[in-house]
């Protein structure tokens, strides 16, 4: 197993889409999501010293959603932009072009249902359903109760449904 | 016939208390994401058994779910990752350090400094202008010559007599039509 800590450069190289992914689930456009990115490269870059070898995007996808959630608290009474840009850019899972537009129609509604759901649900969610964390992961990261954590990914799934019926 | 009485674990227990109707609520999403202990699976599955509501929102919140997790990948403009590694970043991080550096603070009290001084300079020039007979207007005196002179009479434009606290007229080539 290789416990080198990566360089600033590897991590932008070996992890820029992964947390350009998380960026775009969470600030909906591009614009706001490459802005993010920047933030969290830069994050990374001060923090390299202190990362201890292991899951790389969990360590990544807390940084991300602290710096997300730290941009919105700063920003607070400006609109959040409710529809996700260029959904060309979203890449098409399977070669049929009925169900390529198929999805690619679902994940801009669902992409457009996330970005209303409160901050808060919002990161719990992505970081639960988008990267994979278990509870106990995201309570870490967000630095809040588990129950918080189960409370916060029920009500963001169950109002996720309710705008898209 | 009397379900039988269950023993919650903690958790759960306050959950089924959530806004007061009984049901397990947030323990449904848990259920799914296999977070909940034995005993509180138990627990949930008895209630789903007897509860149609319950049963209705786990389909909800099930499907959600599973629009989430099949979201794609985002890929980042073209050539957005290259140039980051290339430059932003970098760039942005030795601007923060700038931003906070003692060198910074002392480059603009030099650049300020310079520039009162400049503005020292600049103000004081016009009252050296050479004794003589007074310009009467010096915008419209020059204006014609420029107008109907070449190129090379353009320099007349930055003699001594210019005021610089009057907006330089630019002149017009007259070979462009």
């Amino acid at each position: 197993m290789n416990n080198r800590v990566p360089t600033w450069e590897e991590v932008a190289r070996d992890y820029g889409r992964f947390v350009y992914t998380v960026a775009y689930r969470l600030t909906g456009n591009d614009h706001d999501a490459q802005d993010l990115v920047q933030e969290v490269l830069i994050r990374v870059r001060k923090g390299l010293d202190t990362y201890r070898p292991g899951s790389m995007e969990g360590w990544l996808s807390r940084i991300t959603t602290n710096a997300f959630l730290d941009d919105m608290r700063r920003r607070r009474r400006r609109p959040v932009q409710a529809l996700p840009d260029e959904p060309d850019r979203l890449l098409p899972p399977s070669p049929g072009a009925d169900s390529v537009l198929a999805q690619r129609s679902l994940s801009a509604d669902i992409q457009t249902a996330l970005i209303r759901l409160p901050a808060d649900y919002r990161s719990a969610v992505v970081m639960c359903d988008v990267v994979g964390l278990s509870y106990q992961e995201i309570s870490s990261s967000l630095e809040v109760p588990v129950g918080t954590v189960r409370s916060r990914i029920h009500r963001g799934r169950a109002l996720l449904r309710e705008a898209l019926k | 016939m009397n379900e039988p009485e269950v023993n919650l674990p903690d958790v759960t227990k306050s959950e089924l208390n959530e806004g007061g109707q009984g049901h397990p609520a947030s323990a449904l999403s848990a259920l799914l994401d296999g977070e909940l202990t034995y005993e509180e699976e138990t627990t949930v599955q008895t209630h789903l058994m007897g509860c149609s509501t319950c049963r209705l929102e786990l389909d909800d919140v099930r499907m959600a779910r599973s629009w989430l997790r099949a979201l794609p990948p985002v890929d980042p403009p073209f050539g957005y990752l290259e140039r980051l590694t290339l430059t932003p970043a970098h760039s942005q991080w030795r601007d923060s350090q700038w931003r906070n550096s003692q060198w910074r603070r002392v480059a603009m009290a030099s650049a300020g400094a310079a520039a009162v001084i400049a503005a020292t300079v600049v103000g004081v020039a016009p009252a050296q202008k050479p004794a003589g007979p007074a310009t009467p207007n010096l915008v419209n005196a020059t204006v014609p010559t420029l107008v109907t002179t070449t190129l090379a009479t353009t320099t007349l434009v930055t003699s001594t007599t210019v005021n610089p606290f009057v907006p330089v007229l630019f002149p017009v080539n007259p070979l462009i039509p």
